[in-house]
């Protein structure tokens, strides 16, 4: 029986009828290629790429038989042509690009097999492809419509907190004023001070606070009110628990839920001499955090609303401890001057952190 | 017992190890195995299909292949001849796809008056023109690649890893999965057929 690996040389072969014109070696010819070939091929052992100039250079002597070296210098010639092109390099970004194809095509694969499961009606517990398109649309527009309601019921929930919280620091403010000759509560300070470096200790103990907001939280430290109530529900970063033991501030900028009476007068007031005043808020608008620090923010109308509820209005408790929901930042007046804007002093548009009210009864709310 | 390799480097490691660490989900491994094969793998496929951009789309394609079949790859068996298999066969399938006109055109101009289209070349006789030769008019490099391409591909393809990837006839025989005396013949056609188009590319007619 003949061996079915190995084919007469100038046997027909089918694959022949493919192309054009096919020309062979005669049999010498092809014997000084096979010999050719043979010996390149054990050269690296049978592995490795050639296609630089002159690898084949005396390989004519080895296995080829004698009277065929005139036919393998011939081969030799017409086989080195092939190096007459030399090999044209891939890109140097190909293995990188054909890993990120295999990885984009498993992705491709695993988003088929999920689609191929979503639409085989057995694998979904009964209930078949389109039915679940239809429940899915239904959830969608149900949820479009809600969301709207949710979004401002969750405000209006949030606004009641805060001006409950807000009212709970009216009652801490009276307990502190009965204690403290009817003050607000206010530490060491006096005018021309900094007063927007919230969580900066004082440079000693005997200086001033070096922040509005040290002043109000003289009401937690001191036990009239808890750092949860004392904040707004709507504020991430407010800190929840007081911070350390002796803390006198809030931790940084970002925690400070109200803005504050600013306390750099040169005179402190009693509380029960101003009882429509504004004296506590949610956060100015005006002094937004930027890189861990407060700025003032002259881009911002004098009357925008705090941010804290979303551009809505805010909260503000005045001296008697009403607390009232505005929309605009502001409010009547102590006295006969009209209007008064809870975010300014009165006469001041620029602010450099040290400003202080027109007048002891200028709201100025400053975090 | 084989070395599964599962502490050596991955560079150290041989084909089929690498092949292994894919399957058993280490990341690293089929980029090694990329890597190792991009130059020998890329010249094959540029020099079969002609075409740079085409080599570049076969050869991930190869390697999409090499991923996804690697669950049934026995490694007690060597992988290069499988790599050069399923690359091989993506360029067949890419060439039927993008038939050559230029191929056909190439094969006209050699002589056509043999019977059944074949006949037999003694390379002593045949007056072949050396590279510095032929007319300037065009670049011997242009004329190999030309030349090459025309070839058919059944006989491109034998002639490709015979030569340039210097693989044994049993080798090639492995990798086509074609009888040893097929490789043979091919490569016997390769090579006569290319001399007869280098002629007539070299030295064109002046009718």
């Amino acid at each position: 029986m003949p061996d079915p690996t190995h084919q007469n040389p100038g046997a027909h072969d089918p694959a022949d009828k493919a192309g054009g014109p096919i020309h062979r070696l005669c049999e010498l010819d092809g014997q000084a290629l096979d010999a050719l070939l043979a010996a390149m091929a054990s050269e690296t052992g049978g592995a490795g790429e050639t296609g630089k100039a002159g690898t084949i250079g005396g390989i004519e002597r080895g296995p080829v038989s004698a009277g065929l070296g005139e036919r393998c210098e011939k081969v030799r010639e017409l086989l080195a042509l092939l190096e007459q092109d030399p090999a044209q390099d891939p890109a140097g970004d190909l293995t990188a690009r054909t890993l990120e194809a295999i990885r984009a095509h498993e992705q491709r694969q695993r988003f088929s097999q999920q689609v191929q499961m979503l639409a085989e009606p057995r694998r979904t517990i009964g209930v078949n492809w389109h039915q679940l398109v239809t429940a899915a649309a239904v959830f969608i527009i149900g949820a479009s419509l809600l969301m709207p309601v949710m979004e401002r019921q969750k405000a209006d929930s949030y606004r009641i907190t805060g001006a409950a919280n807000m009212g709970l620091a009216g009652q801490a403010m009276a307990s502190y004023a009965a204690d403290n000759q009817g003050q607000m509560p206010r530490g060491n300070t006096r005018p021309g001070m900094i007063w927007w470096n919230v969580g900066q200790a004082p440079a000693a103990s005997n200086q001033g606070a070096r922040s509005n907001s040290a002043h109000l939280y003289r009401l937690v430290r001191n036990g009239y009110i808890s750092a949860a109530e004392l904040s707004c529900p709507e504020n991430a970063y407010a800190n929840r628990t007081r911070l350390t033991h002796d803390d006198f501030d809030w931790s940084g900028p970002r925690s400070v839920s109200f803005s504050y009476q600013n306390q750099y007068t040169a005179r402190a007031i009693r509380l029960d001499e101003a009882a429509d005043m504004a004296i506590l808020a949610d956060r100015n608008p005006l002094y937004p955090v930027y890189q861990g620090r407060i700025v003032f923010d002259e881009t911002t109308p004098m009357n925008a609303p705090s941010r804290a509820h979303r551009g809505a209005g805010q909260n503000v408790l005045a001296a008697n401890g009403v607390v009232t929901w505005r929309v605009r930042p502001i409010v009547d007046s102590f006295g006969d001057n009209g209007l008064d804007n809870i975010w300014k002093a009165t006469g001041i548009d620029f602010y450099t952190g040290r400003e202080t009210p027109a007048d002891p009864f200028d709201s100025m709310l400053v975090p | 017992m084989q070395d599964s390799g599962q502490t050596a480097p991955l560079e150290d490691l041989t084909d089929e190890q690498l092949l292994g660490r894919h399957r058993s989900g280490d990341d690293g491994a089929l980029e090694v195995l990329i890597e190792r094969y991009r130059l020998e793998l890329f010249h094959f496929l540029a020099r079969f299909v002609g075409n740079r951009t085409s080599a570049d789309d076969i050869f991930q394609e190869a390697f999409i292949q090499v991923h996804i079949s690697a669950g049934t790859f026995d490694i007690s068996r060597r992988f290069k001849p499988w790599l050069f298999t399923i690359a091989a066969n993506k360029a067949r399938d890419h060439l039927r796809k993008n038939k050559r006109q230029k191929a056909a055109s190439l094969s006209a101009t050699v002589d056509q008056n043999q019977e059944g289209g074949r006949a037999f070349i003694d390379l002593m006789e045949a007056d072949l023109p050396l590279p510095q030769e032929i007319a300037q008019e065009k670049e011997t490099g242009q004329i190999v690649r030309d030349v090459v391409s025309s070839l058919p591909e059944h006989l491109r393809e034998v002639l490709l890893l015979a030569y340039f990837n210097r693989m044994a006839y049993r080798e090639i025989a492995e990798n086509l999965g074609i009888p040893l005396g097929t490789v043979k013949s091919r490569l016997h056609a390769a090579v006569g057929t290319f001399a007869e188009l280098w002629k007539a590319q070299a030295v064109p007619d002046d009718d």
